[in-house]
């Protein structure tokens, strides 16, 4: 389980400090999935660098960090920008490998692995370049997986998908997460979406970033597309779409201020 | 209405239809200003058939691919290692400034006291255009490394050193060969002119020289279709090997 706690960030800009979030307290249960959702601008990526190390916390804690170290992987939204545009398919995927130093035998059993558990078919020593998007993505998630994470960080992975590869993508995630019991945090610009897949969606306000509402989904994982046509999900998106309405409204509340 | 291809090869004939028509069949210019084409050829194969032309273009060439090599091995050098600190950019950004907007030439007679008036002169020459090129395209290259592949490294757990091998230098890779294409034409250029101060037995530079000093012109053109060629196909291998090794670019 990871675990913040009254975690705050500012950053200086134009001489002055401005606060970025503001007592950010919450848990990511092991193996669960947990979907951050709020308005354009709130501190999501802030966030996401504190939770993976990349930035450190003005105060406040983060516990449980040392268990899923060297075990968080990234499936980022820009994969034209995350991949090696210079690399193979199949060498993109085993990068992280290759930074770590693993035998090359051991390489290719850990890609082979990783391609059963994904169920995707390509040729995989073809270059980056000429994949699809949703091909291409399907390549960052393997990279992610090569690695056994612990932790899987999801920023945005659809964001540049059409829906089609949306839908396609969206299950498999949810299935191989459910098959690796993962601890998933997923940031997320579609409430349908949110839903969808998360176990938890927290909704964050504007920055100064708060929580200012968490919805479980009880739901069994893995989810299929059509979890989206029950009316229990009906019911979940009129109250996640309230959340998040709330959110808004207490964003510009503050922001008058 | 014409296909590319014809369109190309009207381009390359285009000049030599004017030359033969003015030069050869109408003898309207100065045999002095442009002799006919007719002779040029002759002469060109003749140099090719005699052997001496050999021995300059070997010389030139010589010269020319040390100094262009040494030029980039230390170019890319100092690049990589002025992209990577601000601070050693911003410490050098005026004397590399000052030194690429210095004309290279004018440097030449205090080569030739450095140096001596033998082949390293010649090579140092080529050597600086390079350098400075290089210098240039490479650093430029670095800062333009994607911040989003670099942060991508970082969060595999790449080290600096391994984010810098495996992702900055492939970063940098297309502006470098934008410097290697350009560094290649100056360097040809500065070789050549030095060729054409004392103290040089062989070379095109010196050739072209002679030749004007002794109004042999058909031998001028014949030794500039020589250099055009010479320049004309290195550009072209620079290019094909950027399209092999750089074929991300611009994508």
């Amino acid at each position: 389980m990871i675990k913040l706690h009254q975690v705050q960030k500012s950053f200086l800009q134009n001489n002055r400090r401005k606060l970025v979030l503001e007592n950010i307290s919450f848990e990511l249960p092991a193996g669960s999935f947990t979907t951050l959702f709020g308005p354009n601008g709130c501190g999501k990526s802030t966030l996401v660098n504190i939770i993976s190390g990349l930035d450190r916390p003005d105060s406040g804690e983060i516990l449980g960090l040392d268990a899923i170290r060297g075990k968080t992987a990234y499936v980022f939204q820009d994969y034209r920008r995350s991949l090696l545009p210079w690399a193979t398919a199949k060498e993109n995927i085993l990068f992280p490998l290759k930074l770590r130093g693993v035998a090359k035998e051991e390489q290719q059993k850990l890609f082979q692995e990783a391609l059963e558990l994904a169920k995707i078919n390509l040729d995989w020593n073809q270059r980056v370049l000429s994949l699809s998007g949703g091909q291409a993505q399907a390549v960052a998630i393997l990279r992610a997986l090569i690695i056994k994470p612990k932790f899987l960080i999801l920023d945005e992975p659809f964001a540049a998908l059409d829906f089609e590869r949306t839908l396609f993508l969206r299950e498999m995630i949810s299935e191989v997460c459910h098959k690796l019991n993962l601890t998933v945090l997923f940031i997320c610009h579609d409430l349908e979406e949110a839903v969808i897949l998360g176990d938890q969606v927290l909704f964050l306000s504007r920055v100064p970033t708060v929580v200012l509402q968490r919805l479980e989904v009880n739901y069994p994982s893995p989810r299929a597309n059509n979890f989206s046509t029950t009316n229990e999900f009906l019911q979940l998106k009129v109250k996640a779409l309230r959340y998040f309405e709330e959110c808004c409204q207490y964003s510009q509340v503050s922001g008058q201020k | 209405m014409f296909s590319n291809l014809t369109l190309r090869l009207f381009g390359i004939l285009i000049l030599p239809l004017v030359w033969l028509v003015t030069a050869d069949l109408l003898q309207l210019a100065s045999p002095l200003l442009l002799p006919k084409l007719l002779d040029v050829v002759v002469r060109f194969f003749q140099l090719i058939t005699e052997g001496t032309l050999w021995k300059d273009f070997y010389s030139t060439f010589l010269r020319w691919v040390a100094g262009y090599s040494l030029g980039i091995v230390a170019g890319v050098l100092c690049g990589l290692i002025i992209g990577l600190s601000t601070k050693v950019r911003i410490a050098t950004e005026f004397l590399v400034e000052f030194f690429r907007a210095m004309p290279v030439t004018a440097i030449f007679p205090l080569f030739l006291l450095v140096f001596g008036i033998a082949d390293s002169s010649k090579i140092a020459m080529a050597f600086t255009p390079t350098f400075l090129l290089m210098l240039v395209n490479t650093s430029y290259g670095v800062t333009l490394s994607d911040p989003g592949r670099r942060r991508m490294a970082q969060v595999f757990g790449a080290s600096k050193f391994q984010i810098f091998r495996y992702v900055v230098v492939f970063d940098a890779l297309p502006q470098i060969f934008v410097g290697l294409r350009m560094a290649l034409a100056q360097s040809l250029i500065v070789t050549v002119v030095s060729e054409m101060f004392i103290g040089t037995d062989y070379g095109l530079g010196q050739r072209v020289y002679d030749s004007y000093l002794t109004s042999s012109i058909p031998t001028l053109y014949a030794l500039l279709i020589v250099l055009g060629i010479l320049g004309y196909a290195s550009n072209k291998m620079i290019i094909a090997l950027e399209t092999k090794y750089v074929f991300w670019t611009g994508k």
